[in-house]
Protein backbone atom coordinates (compact mmCIF):
# COMPACT_ATOMS: atom_id res chain seq x y z
CA UNK A 1 0.00 0.00 0.00
CA UNK A 2 2.06 2.94 -1.30
CA UNK A 3 -0.14 5.48 0.48
CA UNK A 4 0.08 3.51 3.72
CA UNK A 5 2.01 5.34 6.41
CA UNK A 6 1.64 5.74 10.12
CA UNK A 7 -0.81 8.52 10.95
CA UNK A 8 0.68 11.39 12.95
CA UNK A 9 -0.44 12.04 16.51
CA UNK A 10 -2.16 15.17 15.23
CA UNK A 11 -4.11 13.04 12.75
CA UNK A 12 -5.12 10.71 15.59
CA UNK A 13 -6.45 13.63 17.67
CA UNK A 14 -8.45 14.89 14.68
CA UNK A 15 -9.72 11.34 14.11
CA UNK A 16 -10.84 11.00 17.73
CA UNK A 17 -12.65 14.37 17.59
CA UNK A 18 -14.33 13.40 14.32
CA UNK A 19 -15.38 9.99 15.61
CA UNK A 20 -16.60 11.48 18.91
CA UNK A 21 -19.08 9.16 20.63
CA UNK A 22 -20.46 8.08 17.26
CA UNK A 23 -21.27 4.52 16.25
CA UNK A 24 -19.34 3.43 13.12
CA UNK A 25 -21.39 0.38 12.07
CA UNK A 26 -22.03 -0.47 8.42
CA UNK A 27 -24.74 -2.86 7.23
CA UNK A 28 -23.68 -4.34 3.87
CA UNK A 29 -22.65 -7.70 5.31
CA UNK A 30 -25.92 -8.11 7.18
CA UNK A 31 -27.88 -7.57 3.94
CA UNK A 32 -25.61 -9.91 2.00
CA UNK A 33 -26.06 -12.69 4.53
CA UNK A 34 -29.82 -12.17 4.49
CA UNK A 35 -29.74 -12.53 0.70
CA UNK A 36 -27.72 -15.76 0.97
CA UNK A 37 -30.21 -17.13 3.50
CA UNK A 38 -33.20 -16.06 1.44
CA UNK A 39 -31.63 -17.55 -1.71
CA UNK A 40 -33.91 -15.69 -4.07
CA UNK A 41 -33.48 -16.95 -7.61
CA UNK A 42 -34.74 -15.30 -10.76
CA UNK A 43 -34.83 -17.01 -14.16
CA UNK A 44 -34.30 -13.71 -15.98
CA UNK A 45 -31.11 -13.12 -14.02
CA UNK A 46 -29.93 -16.66 -14.78
CA UNK A 47 -30.62 -16.04 -18.48
CA UNK A 48 -28.51 -12.87 -18.45
CA UNK A 49 -25.78 -14.73 -16.58
CA UNK A 50 -25.78 -17.45 -19.22
CA UNK A 51 -25.68 -14.85 -21.99
CA UNK A 52 -22.68 -13.17 -20.43
CA UNK A 53 -21.04 -16.59 -20.30
CA UNK A 54 -21.81 -17.20 -23.99
CA UNK A 55 -20.25 -13.87 -24.84
CA UNK A 56 -17.22 -14.73 -22.70
CA UNK A 57 -16.77 -17.96 -24.64
CA UNK A 58 -17.27 -16.17 -27.94
CA UNK A 59 -14.41 -13.84 -27.06
CA UNK A 60 -12.24 -16.75 -25.92
CA UNK A 61 -11.87 -15.54 -22.32
CA UNK A 62 -11.35 -17.81 -19.33
CA UNK A 63 -13.60 -17.16 -16.31
CA UNK A 64 -10.76 -15.91 -14.10
CA UNK A 65 -9.54 -13.61 -16.86
CA UNK A 66 -12.98 -12.06 -17.28
CA UNK A 67 -13.38 -11.67 -13.53
CA UNK A 68 -10.04 -9.87 -13.38
CA UNK A 69 -10.87 -7.57 -16.32
CA UNK A 70 -14.29 -6.74 -14.90
CA UNK A 71 -13.05 -6.30 -11.29
CA UNK A 72 -15.54 -8.84 -9.94
CA UNK A 73 -15.04 -11.99 -7.87
CA UNK A 74 -15.35 -15.23 -9.92
CA UNK A 75 -18.02 -16.36 -7.44
CA UNK A 76 -20.16 -13.40 -8.57
CA UNK A 77 -20.17 -14.81 -12.11
CA UNK A 78 -21.36 -18.16 -10.72
CA UNK A 79 -24.11 -16.43 -8.74
CA UNK A 80 -25.31 -14.67 -11.90
CA UNK A 81 -25.47 -17.89 -13.93
CA UNK A 82 -27.42 -19.58 -11.14
CA UNK A 83 -29.80 -16.63 -11.00
CA UNK A 84 -29.02 -15.98 -7.32
CA UNK A 85 -30.06 -12.40 -6.53
CA UNK A 86 -27.42 -10.62 -4.41
CA UNK A 87 -27.52 -7.00 -3.27
CA UNK A 88 -24.88 -5.99 -5.83
CA UNK A 89 -26.11 -8.09 -8.78
CA UNK A 90 -26.81 -4.97 -10.87
CA UNK A 91 -23.29 -3.64 -10.25
CA UNK A 92 -21.78 -7.00 -11.25
CA UNK A 93 -23.83 -7.14 -14.47
CA UNK A 94 -22.72 -3.63 -15.45
CA UNK A 95 -19.06 -4.33 -14.66
CA UNK A 96 -19.01 -7.61 -16.58
CA UNK A 97 -20.99 -6.14 -19.49
CA UNK A 98 -18.46 -3.32 -19.81
CA UNK A 99 -15.61 -5.84 -19.96
CA UNK A 100 -17.50 -7.73 -22.68
CA UNK A 101 -18.45 -4.58 -24.60
CA UNK A 102 -22.20 -5.02 -24.00
CA UNK A 103 -24.80 -2.45 -22.79
CA UNK A 104 -24.93 -2.98 -19.02
CA UNK A 105 -28.08 -0.97 -18.25
CA UNK A 106 -30.13 -2.92 -20.79
CA UNK A 107 -28.87 -6.22 -19.39
CA UNK A 108 -29.92 -5.08 -15.90
CA UNK A 109 -33.40 -4.41 -17.31
CA UNK A 110 -33.42 -7.81 -19.00
CA UNK A 111 -32.51 -9.39 -15.62
CA UNK A 112 -35.44 -7.58 -13.94
CA UNK A 113 -33.47 -6.40 -10.95
CA UNK A 114 -32.57 -3.11 -9.35
CA UNK A 115 -36.09 -1.81 -9.92
CA UNK A 116 -35.61 -1.90 -13.72
CA UNK A 117 -37.51 -4.24 -16.00
CA UNK A 118 -38.07 -4.73 -19.70
CA UNK A 119 -40.33 -7.74 -20.34
CA UNK A 120 -39.49 -7.85 -24.06
CA UNK A 121 -35.75 -7.91 -23.39
CA UNK A 122 -36.27 -10.49 -20.62
CA UNK A 123 -38.18 -12.79 -22.98
CA UNK A 124 -35.47 -12.42 -25.65
CA UNK A 125 -32.81 -13.24 -23.04
CA UNK A 126 -34.70 -16.35 -21.91
CA UNK A 127 -35.11 -17.52 -25.53
CA UNK A 128 -31.43 -17.05 -26.23
CA UNK A 129 -30.34 -18.81 -23.02
CA UNK A 130 -32.70 -21.68 -23.77
CA UNK A 131 -30.87 -22.35 -27.02
CA UNK A 132 -27.45 -22.45 -25.28
CA UNK A 133 -26.14 -25.95 -24.70
CA UNK A 134 -22.45 -26.65 -24.21
CA UNK A 135 -20.30 -24.96 -21.56
CA UNK A 136 -17.33 -24.92 -23.93
CA UNK A 137 -16.98 -23.52 -27.44
CA UNK A 138 -20.01 -22.02 -29.14
CA UNK A 139 -21.93 -24.19 -31.55
CA UNK A 140 -23.52 -22.59 -34.64
CA UNK A 141 -26.98 -22.52 -33.02
CA UNK A 142 -25.56 -20.79 -29.94
CA UNK A 143 -23.62 -18.29 -32.01
CA UNK A 144 -26.75 -17.47 -34.00
CA UNK A 145 -28.83 -17.07 -30.83
CA UNK A 146 -26.22 -14.81 -29.22
CA UNK A 147 -25.84 -12.66 -32.34
CA UNK A 148 -29.60 -12.24 -32.55
CA UNK A 149 -29.89 -11.17 -28.88
CA UNK A 150 -27.01 -8.72 -29.13
CA UNK A 151 -28.74 -7.27 -32.18
CA UNK A 152 -31.87 -6.73 -30.07
CA UNK A 153 -29.83 -5.07 -27.30
CA UNK A 154 -28.11 -2.75 -29.79
CA UNK A 155 -31.20 -1.87 -31.70
CA UNK A 156 -33.33 -0.55 -28.82
CA UNK B 1 -1.68 -14.95 5.74
CA UNK B 2 -2.08 -11.98 8.09
CA UNK B 3 0.17 -8.97 7.52
CA UNK B 4 0.79 -6.67 10.47
CA UNK B 5 1.86 -3.07 10.59
CA UNK B 6 2.05 -0.39 13.29
CA UNK B 7 -1.04 1.70 13.97
CA UNK B 8 -2.36 4.03 16.68
CA UNK B 9 -5.40 4.51 18.93
CA UNK B 10 -6.34 7.06 21.59
CA UNK B 11 -6.55 5.76 25.16
CA UNK B 12 -9.71 7.39 26.61
CA UNK B 13 -8.40 7.25 30.17
CA UNK B 14 -5.28 9.30 29.45
CA UNK B 15 -6.34 10.95 26.15
CA UNK B 16 -2.91 9.92 24.88
CA UNK B 17 -1.99 8.31 21.58
CA UNK B 18 -1.00 4.67 22.12
CA UNK B 19 0.51 2.02 19.86
CA UNK B 20 -1.69 -0.53 18.15
CA UNK B 21 -1.33 -3.10 15.36
CA UNK B 22 -3.23 -3.21 12.09
CA UNK B 23 -3.85 -6.81 11.02
CA UNK B 24 -4.61 -7.23 7.33
CA UNK B 25 -5.86 -10.50 5.85
CA UNK B 26 -7.96 -11.97 8.67
CA UNK B 27 -9.82 -15.18 7.87
CA UNK B 28 -13.55 -15.82 8.40
CA UNK B 29 -12.67 -17.96 11.42
CA UNK B 30 -10.58 -15.18 12.96
CA UNK B 31 -13.39 -12.68 12.41
CA UNK B 32 -15.85 -15.12 13.99
CA UNK B 33 -13.55 -15.55 16.99
CA UNK B 34 -13.49 -11.80 17.55
CA UNK B 35 -17.26 -11.43 17.23
CA UNK B 36 -17.73 -14.39 19.61
CA UNK B 37 -15.77 -12.43 22.21
CA UNK B 38 -17.75 -9.25 21.57
CA UNK B 39 -21.22 -10.83 21.63
CA UNK B 40 -21.46 -11.49 25.40
CA UNK B 41 -20.24 -7.96 26.20
CA UNK B 42 -22.96 -6.45 24.01
CA UNK B 43 -25.58 -8.78 25.48
CA UNK B 44 -24.62 -7.96 29.06
CA UNK B 45 -24.83 -4.25 28.28
CA UNK B 46 -28.24 -4.74 26.65
CA UNK B 47 -29.55 -6.53 29.74
CA UNK B 48 -28.12 -3.85 32.03
CA UNK B 49 -29.57 -0.99 30.03
CA UNK B 50 -32.98 -2.61 29.86
CA UNK B 51 -32.91 -3.32 33.59
CA UNK B 52 -32.05 0.28 34.26
CA UNK B 53 -34.84 1.30 31.86
CA UNK B 54 -32.35 3.66 30.31
CA UNK B 55 -34.23 5.41 27.60
CA UNK B 56 -31.95 8.31 26.76
CA UNK B 57 -29.69 6.53 24.26
CA UNK B 58 -30.97 4.37 21.40
CA UNK B 59 -29.53 0.84 21.37
CA UNK B 60 -27.34 0.03 18.36
CA UNK B 61 -29.31 -1.43 15.44
CA UNK B 62 -27.27 -4.55 14.95
CA UNK B 63 -27.43 -6.08 18.39
CA UNK B 64 -29.99 -8.66 17.48
CA UNK B 65 -27.94 -9.97 14.61
CA UNK B 66 -26.43 -13.26 15.63
CA UNK B 67 -23.03 -13.70 14.03
CA UNK B 68 -22.06 -17.25 14.84
CA UNK B 69 -24.89 -18.80 12.84
CA UNK B 70 -24.21 -16.70 9.82
CA UNK B 71 -20.47 -16.27 9.33
CA UNK B 72 -19.84 -19.85 8.13
CA UNK B 73 -22.15 -19.15 5.19
CA UNK B 74 -20.02 -16.27 4.00
CA UNK B 75 -18.03 -16.50 0.80
CA UNK B 76 -15.01 -14.40 1.67
CA UNK B 77 -12.97 -14.81 -1.50
CA UNK B 78 -12.42 -11.32 -2.91
CA UNK B 79 -12.93 -9.84 0.56
CA UNK B 80 -10.23 -8.64 2.93
CA UNK B 81 -10.58 -8.84 6.72
CA UNK B 82 -8.79 -6.06 8.65
CA UNK B 83 -8.56 -5.59 12.41
CA UNK B 84 -6.92 -3.12 14.76
CA UNK B 85 -5.48 -4.67 17.88
CA UNK B 86 -4.10 -3.28 21.13
CA UNK B 87 -2.39 -5.54 23.70
CA UNK B 88 -3.49 -8.65 21.76
CA UNK B 89 -7.16 -7.70 21.92
CA UNK B 90 -9.05 -6.65 18.79
CA UNK B 91 -10.44 -3.15 19.17
CA UNK B 92 -12.12 -2.80 15.79
CA UNK B 93 -12.90 -5.00 12.80
CA UNK B 94 -13.62 -4.43 9.10
CA UNK B 95 -14.38 -6.46 6.00
CA UNK B 96 -13.85 -4.88 2.57
CA UNK B 97 -14.80 -6.08 -0.91
CA UNK B 98 -12.07 -5.32 -3.45
CA UNK B 99 -14.16 -6.23 -6.50
CA UNK B 100 -17.72 -6.12 -7.72
CA UNK B 101 -18.69 -2.56 -6.82
CA UNK B 102 -18.64 0.67 -8.75
CA UNK B 103 -19.17 4.31 -7.93
CA UNK B 104 -22.72 5.68 -8.10
CA UNK B 105 -21.59 9.30 -8.27
CA UNK B 106 -22.62 10.80 -11.63
CA UNK B 107 -19.14 12.13 -12.37
CA UNK B 108 -17.58 8.76 -11.43
CA UNK B 109 -20.18 6.41 -12.84
CA UNK B 110 -18.60 3.06 -13.62
CA UNK B 111 -15.34 3.70 -11.74
CA UNK B 112 -14.48 0.95 -9.29
CA UNK B 113 -14.14 1.45 -5.56
CA UNK B 114 -13.53 -0.43 -2.34
CA UNK B 115 -16.79 -1.39 -0.62
CA UNK B 116 -16.86 -1.73 3.18
CA UNK B 117 -19.10 -4.70 3.90
CA UNK B 118 -18.68 -4.64 7.68
CA UNK B 119 -17.11 -2.27 10.21
CA UNK B 120 -17.47 -2.37 14.00
CA UNK B 121 -15.68 -1.07 17.05
CA UNK B 122 -15.29 -3.45 19.98
CA UNK B 123 -18.27 -2.98 22.35
CA UNK B 124 -16.07 -1.70 25.16
CA UNK B 125 -15.08 1.18 22.88
CA UNK B 126 -18.66 2.30 22.15
CA UNK B 127 -20.18 5.02 24.34
CA UNK B 128 -23.72 3.72 23.79
CA UNK B 129 -22.76 0.31 25.20
CA UNK B 130 -20.41 1.15 28.07
CA UNK B 131 -20.30 4.32 30.13
CA UNK B 132 -16.51 4.65 29.83
CA UNK B 133 -15.10 3.55 26.48
CA UNK B 134 -11.49 2.30 26.52
CA UNK B 135 -10.13 3.44 23.16
CA UNK B 136 -11.19 5.99 20.60
CA UNK B 137 -10.61 6.37 16.85
CA UNK B 138 -10.71 2.64 15.95
CA UNK B 139 -13.43 3.37 13.38
CA UNK B 140 -11.41 6.20 11.82
CA UNK B 141 -8.25 4.05 11.84
CA UNK B 142 -10.08 1.33 9.92
CA UNK B 143 -11.51 3.87 7.46
CA UNK B 144 -7.97 5.09 6.91
CA UNK B 145 -6.90 1.51 6.15
CA UNK B 146 -9.80 1.16 3.68
CA UNK B 147 -8.66 4.29 1.83
CA UNK B 148 -5.11 2.95 1.69
CA UNK B 149 -6.38 -0.36 0.26
CA UNK B 150 -8.38 1.64 -2.30
CA UNK B 151 -5.22 3.45 -3.43
CA UNK B 152 -3.26 0.19 -3.54
CA UNK B 153 -5.96 -1.36 -5.77
CA UNK B 154 -5.96 1.58 -8.19
CA UNK B 155 -9.26 3.12 -7.03
CA UNK B 156 -7.69 6.46 -6.01
CA UNK B 157 -9.04 6.34 -2.46
CA UNK B 158 -12.71 5.85 -3.37
CA UNK B 159 -14.75 3.96 -0.79
CA UNK B 160 -18.44 3.03 -0.64
CA UNK B 161 -20.60 1.61 2.17
CA UNK B 162 -24.15 1.21 3.47
CA UNK B 163 -24.36 2.80 6.88
CA UNK B 164 -26.59 1.57 9.68
CA UNK B 165 -28.89 4.54 10.44
CA UNK B 166 -27.26 5.39 13.79
CA UNK B 167 -23.84 5.65 12.13
CA UNK B 168 -24.88 8.20 9.47
CA UNK B 169 -23.70 11.25 11.47
CA UNK B 170 -20.26 9.62 11.85
CA UNK B 171 -19.82 9.01 8.12
CA UNK B 172 -21.02 12.50 7.27
CA UNK B 173 -18.49 14.00 9.71
CA UNK B 174 -15.80 11.83 8.11
CA UNK B 175 -16.56 13.41 4.71
CA UNK B 176 -18.71 10.77 3.03
CA UNK B 177 -21.34 11.92 0.52
CA UNK B 178 -24.86 10.59 1.04
CA UNK B 179 -26.50 9.09 -2.05
CA UNK B 180 -29.80 8.35 -0.37
CA UNK B 181 -31.42 5.15 0.85
CA UNK B 182 -30.95 1.99 -1.18
CA UNK B 183 -33.99 -0.25 -1.71
CA UNK B 184 -31.69 -3.14 -2.69
CA UNK B 185 -30.08 -2.98 0.74
CA UNK B 186 -33.13 -3.00 2.97
CA UNK B 187 -33.41 0.79 2.77
CA UNK B 188 -29.96 1.41 4.29
CA UNK B 189 -28.38 4.76 3.38
CA UNK B 190 -25.54 4.52 0.87
CA UNK B 191 -22.42 6.70 1.17
CA UNK B 192 -19.30 7.26 -0.87
CA UNK B 193 -15.96 8.92 -0.24
CA UNK B 194 -14.65 10.72 -3.32
CA UNK B 195 -10.97 10.62 -4.26
CA UNK B 196 -10.56 14.33 -3.41
CA UNK B 197 -11.97 13.87 0.08
CA UNK B 198 -9.99 10.65 0.53
CA UNK B 199 -6.74 12.54 -0.07
CA UNK B 200 -7.87 15.18 2.42
CA UNK B 201 -8.85 12.50 4.95
CA UNK B 202 -5.34 11.06 4.97
CA UNK B 203 -3.65 14.41 5.45
CA UNK B 204 -6.13 16.11 7.79
CA UNK B 205 -4.88 17.27 11.15
CA UNK B 206 -1.25 16.84 10.21
CA UNK B 207 1.27 19.53 11.13
CA UNK B 208 2.58 21.52 8.16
Amino acid sequence: MTHAKQPTDEWMQWAAETEGDGIASVGGLKVRIAALECREHRVELAAVGQLLDLRRRELGLEIDELAKRAHVAPESLNDLERGLVMPNSADVIRLVARALNLPGDKLVEAASIDGATDPILSRAALRCADRAKSPNRLYPGEREALTEFIGILSGR
Amino acid sequence: MVNERPAKLIDCRTQQVVEAVLKIGLSAEQILDVESAWGPVRLAALVRLRNERFSGVPLPDHWHWIWARKVPKLALKGYLGVGISRQDTMQGLMLVARAGYESRLPMRSGDGLIYIDYLESAPWNVQAIVGNPQYKASGMALLRAAIEISYADGFEGRVGLHSLPQACPFYERAGFVSLGVDANYEGLPYYELTNDVAALFLSKGESK
